[in-house]
């Protein structure tokens, strides 16, 4: 049996539950993202996992957004905006995917700029989300 | 314990292994290639699960061929469907 691998660096583990293991399927996504990118033939479609972040970003923002909506929070426009940004990113991306040839650059580019985005985003943004939800016990 | 695919006609049961980590996700990739309409996975067995275990599940439901397949769960204990409410996989999938 290997040793579990760790997915997220342990300084983004923010210690609301919902949140980190939300975050920790985004980085498997961006693990996955990086083997189907290397076309080894031990790695899922690069297709399906592009689709997979898509729509899994999209289920982790609606938990995030919702959980500001009905706690009040005051941060929340700001923090709303970091979303749209990712998914504008994420959206210019699988554009380019689809419409150039070299497919494995693009997914490259993307795996980039979504490490980048989370790992900026979780220290900053959501620590901040998660502080606010600890102090109401919200899940 | 392994993963075991059982096939019957365009639907394919996935039977979970007892701990479903990153250490199934070559037999779990095998059971993809069957390319179904529909998949049930059976959580009976399941105890243990980790996050690239979710990523699996996620990519099951993203199919290929640009056509989204049907996925449904049974059999998912208490304990387990808790950490899939966490992660909201309630809103992603169907849990019978
Ligand atoms: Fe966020």
């Amino acid at each position: 049996m290997n040793e579990p691998y760790e997915y997220m660096a342990a300084a983004l583990y923010l210690g609301h539950p919902g949140i980190d293991a939300q975050h920790e399927i985004l980085f498997v996504c961006y693990r996955e993202l990086m083997h189907a990118v290397g076309g080894h033939g031990d790695g899922f479609e690069l297709t399906d996992v592009i689709s997979v972040i898509k729509s899994y970003v999209v289920t982790h923002f609606r938990y995030e957004e919702d959980a500001m909506q009905s706690t009040d929070y005051l941060d929340r426009d700001m923090h709303i905006a970091e979303h749209r940004r990712l998914e504008k990113g994420l959206l210019s991306l699988s554009e380019r995917y689809e419409n150039e040839t070299d497919k494995n650059a693009v997914a490259i580019d993307m795996a980039g700029f979504l490490k980048e985005w989370l790992s900026h985003h979780i220290a900053v943004v959501d620590r901040l989300l998660a502080q606010h939800l600890n102090s109401l016990n919200y899940t | 314990m392994e993963c075991q695919t059982l096939i019957s006609g365009d639907v394919a049961t996935i039977i979970l292994p007892k701990e479903f980590s990153f250490n199934t996700r070559n037999e779990f990739r095998l059971a993809l290639k069957e390319k179904k309409s529909a998949y049930e996975v059976d959580f009976q067995r399941v105890e243990k699960m980790d996050s690239a275990a979710f990523g699996m599940l996620l990519l099951l439901k993203e199919g290929s061929n640009d056509k989204k397949v049907s996925v449904v769960f049974k059999n998912v204990r208490p304990e387990v469907l808790r950490m899939l409410q966490l992660i909201k996989f309630d809103q992603v999938f169907t849990i019978l």
